[in-house]
């Protein structure tokens, strides 16, 4: 149903959206990592956790991870390089500790899950089940971070396969799989995904990065390399929503793979952006680190980007970029 | 140079600065100036992690 504006005699634009069964009031999704539990940010003066569709968790392993030596972020032209290396509570801790606590918001919770091996993941994915709290997973076969595991599953199509069927087997969740750019190409991964089992997709993870200081001849991060997020990313993110959607809606009949784009959004416009290209939905993180804009303003923008193109649901977009001849 | 590379090239920089290649070689030696370093190879793979 649709609310009208008050004292305005035209229609609020429908901003709903629905992943993979996970119904959220509009697209725009807080990316992991940049979030912590969703603890930390209820401090925050003005924010709201309910203005967000979704919160996506801190990738979270079987056990406990120190991280990586500082500093673990640097920041350069048009985004920044972190190398955090996957630093987590465990699985169990997270499980009884703050996901109880995020249960008192409207907005949907997911876990984002991170191992070194296949057994890790489906281990996890199995204890996470009968939680009440967790509306989905988020798959990140993509840290660039590690040494072992994470990227190595993202690399090939047939370790992404396996380990996404094994986690398929273990959860009836809405599984998304996090995909990263760092590889040549990204539609065979995101084929082996669906192939698995992942009922959607979100992309991209960071752009594998290194920045030097030149003083000291030294590597910026404390890990020497990281991954590179923020405006620097957004072009190279909207190319591979692109590629994906395009195989989606050409070779992907039986099921309707939503999705959700991520890499240096800012403002309205930049979700729109990736909306025309096949997002379904959008996750902001960076840029929370920033606080040019707040959420609120962002989705005010969007309602009134989508008046003025004539569009009363934000779905209509989704592709519609015309492509030039 | 630290990182690896005997050279580089200048691109898009050269869109929006016609004298960009110019600035960044006086940039390169006064930095090497700066830093006490008389030949520019001593910079390539310098970088210690």
């Amino acid at each position: 149903m649709q609310k009208k504006l008050p004292g305005i005699n035209i229609e609020k634009p429908d901003l709903s959206v629905e992943i993979a069964g996970i119904k959220m009031n509009n697209p725009i999704m807080i990316a992991s990592g940049t979030f912590g539990y969703g603890t930390e940010f209820s401090e925050v003066e003005g924010f709201s956790h309910d203005e967000v569709g979704a919160i996506v968790l801190k990738g979270t392993t079987l056990n406990k991870t120190r991280g990586n030596p500082i500093p673990r972020i640097a920041e350069v032209d048009c985004g920044i390089i972190n190398s955090i290396g996957l630093q987590n509570p465990g699985i169990d801790f997270v499980l009884k500790n703050y996901i109880p606590k995020l249960r008192q918001y409207k907005t949907k919770i997911i876990l984002n899950i991170a191992g070194y091996s296949e057994d890790e993941y489906k281990e996890i994915a199995k204890r996470i089940n009968d939680v009440n709290g967790v509306h989905g997973i988020e798959v990140n076969i993509s840290c660039p971070n590690i040494k072992e595991g994470g990227m190595q599953f993202c690399l090939d199509p047939k370790m992404t396969f396996r380990v996404i069927e094994k986690i398929r087997g273990e959860t009836k969740l809405p599984l998304i799989v996090k995909l990263s750019p760092n590889v040549t190409d990204i539609v065979q991964i995101a084929k082996a995904a669906i192939e698995g089992g992942a009922d959607a997709l979100s992309l991209i993870n960071t752009v594998t990065a290194m920045a030097i200081d030149t003083k000291t001849k030294r590597p910026k991060l404390g890990a020497n390399f990281g991954g590179l997020s923020g405006p620097a990313i957004k072009p190279i993110a909207i190319h591979k929503i692109f590629q994906t959607y395009q195989y989606i809606s050409q070779y992907v009949k039986d099921k309707k793979i939503p999705l959700i784009g991520i890499g240096g959004i800012e403002s309205a416009d930049d979700i729109i952006e990736f909306i025309l290209a096949g997002a379904n939905a959008v996750q902001i993180g960076t840029s929370t680190m920033i606080y040019k804009t707040t959420i609120e303003q962002i989705i005010s923008d969007i309602a009134n980007r989508l008046s003025e193109l004539n569009e009363k649901k934000i779905n209509n977009l989704v592709g519609k970029v015309i492509l030039n001849t | 140079m630290l990182a690896g590379a005997t050279a580089v090239a200048v691109g898009t920089a050269n869109f929006v600065n016609p004298y960009s290649t110019i600035d960044i070689i006086n940039g390169i030696e006064s930095f090497m100036e700066k830093n006490n370093i008389i030949d520019v190879k001593e910079l390539i793979g310098g970088l210690r992690c």
